[in-house]
């Protein structure tokens, strides 16, 4: 299962994709889908099993973001 | 051989030359790159990554750790504008250095605000010990131009922010960027400018401000930022809050370029502090510069007693090939502190790229130009 990881803005997608790359985490930069939000920006795809692992690196980065479980 | 001199002195007006890796970064940009946040392919994703890199190394420049809180802009007067502009001056009352530059003048008279100059020696260097709390009276904000352009006199910024305690300061950083020690966080600066084109060797069309509490300004431009796109509203967070359109994306993979490429210094600074010392002491020019040569950036102007400004300027290029600026340099409240309004002066500047050989070239120049 994948899990998509959304950030405040462009800023904040890059600086999350330099913490999420530098913990060896398989990442993939995505379109925020139309869908779940109206931003025409990026969003980080990641699978759900790095979840933890990439939630302690955020939140050590102190870099805001929500997610979601893609079924 | 013969080695080839560097003659190009006015890099206080803009740099020259720029590391090769400049253009090379910029038509990399051209033939290959994308917009900035606005999609997820990699050809926007490769330059978003370029520009925030940039910002990040531009907080390592300016010694701040919230990179966020830094935004582009087109050069150091657009960002002026905006914090000028942006600020809320409830006593519409700044203290100014006396070496300010119109960046700086001209926004701040187009509101009507009223202008008070800070307490200096001669040579405009602030004296922080005379910053009395009367003197700070309704100011809303204190403005310091760190190096000046005119005469080079490095300003001590660190001790005038904690002499002004809890009023905002603005700090005009065009000259010092790249050349001068600037740490924005631990000096406590409120608003840094900065521009990428002089002291970091980058393209023109680059710069921008560092805003240490984003909701101190209100913005002055809005657009789109790639972000809260459902809104009417411009987003609140940064950098988006100041950075609506597309930003100079061609011209920021050239200032990253430069900064990463920048040479170490060429030349000595005993070298070139001599050279003013003994203009300084020849009886037939006029010089601008610290009195105290500590307080001494790569900038110092001059101009021979008996003949004109720009006649000095013409015959140092023409004779000498001493390409150099001659006038106010935009900065006529600088040239009435120093008794040089309204002639001006003819300004040299240095960059990395300079050598002693070079620096001595110039002064043999300017003592065959006089004469």
């Amino acid at each position: 299962m994948k899990i998509l990881l959304f950030f405040q803005n462009t800023h904040a997608v890059i600086k999350a994709e330099k913490a999420i790359n530098s913990k060896g985490i398989e990442y993939q930069i995505m379109p925020v889908p139309t869908n779940i939000s109206a931003e025409c920006g990026m969003c980080i795809e990641i699978n759900s099993a790095d979840y933890p692992i990439a939630q302690e690196c955020l939140e050590q980065e102190a870099i805001t973001f929500q997610q979601i479980l893609l079924k | 051989m013969s080695i080839q001199l560097n003659k190009y002195f006015d890099n206080a007006c803009t740099s020259f030359p720029k590391p090769n890796e400049v253009a090379e970064y910029m038509v990399n940009h051209l033939k290959e790159g994308g917009s900035y946040g606005r999609a997820a392919y990699s050809r926007i994703i490769n330059s978003t990554r370029i520009v925030e890199e940039t910002r990040d190394v531009i907080g390592q420049l300016i010694g701040v750790k919230e990179v966020s809180n830094i935004a582009f802009d087109y050069n150091a007067t657009s960002a002026i504008n905006k914090i000028i502009n942006g600020f809320s001056f409830k006593h519409k009352k700044v203290l100014v250095s006396p070496l300010e530059h119109n960046a700086i003048m001209r926004p701040l008279s187009a509101l009507g605000i009223d202008i008070q100059i800070l307490p200096h020696e001669s040579d405009g260097f602030i004296r922080v010990d005379d910053i009395q709390p009367s003197l700070l009276r309704n100011v809303d904000m204190v403005i310091v131009n760190h190096v000046s352009n005119v005469n080079g006199v490095i300003q001590p910024v660190a001790k005038i922010k904690e002499a002004i305690k809890d009023i905002p300061i603005l700090v005009d950083a065009s000259q010092s960027i790249g050349k001068v020690n600037f740490l924005a966080n631990d000096w406590n600066i409120d608003y840094a400018v900065f521009t990428g084109h002089k002291g970091l060797l980058g393209p023109t069309g680059t710069g921008g401000f560092y805003v240490k509490e984003p909701s101190s300004l209100n913005y002055t431009i809005s657009g789109g930022t790639g972000s809260n796109s459902d809104s009417f509203q411009m987003p609140t967070f940064m950098p988006d809050k100041f950075q609506a359109g597309t930003p100079n994306i061609t011209g920021i993979y050239g200032l990253l370029a430069a900064i990463k490429y920048k040479p170490a210094n060429g030349w000595d600074r005993e070298v070139f502090l001599a050279i003013i010392k003994d203009l300084f002491s020849n009886p037939n020019i006029e010089v601008q510069c610290a009195t105290n040569s500590e307080n001494q950036s790569d900038v110092f102007s001059a101009y021979p007693k008996n003949g004109d400004v720009s006649g000095f300027a013409h015959n140092l290029f023409t004779k000498h090939g001493i390409e150099v600026r001659s006038g106010l340099h935009c900065s006529p409240l600088a040239h009435k502190t120093l008794g040089t309004f309204p002639k001006g002066s003819v300004r040299f500047s240095l960059s990395s790229y300079h050598s002693n050989n070079d620096i001595k070239y110039l002064h043999e120049s300017i003592l065959n130009t006089i004469e």
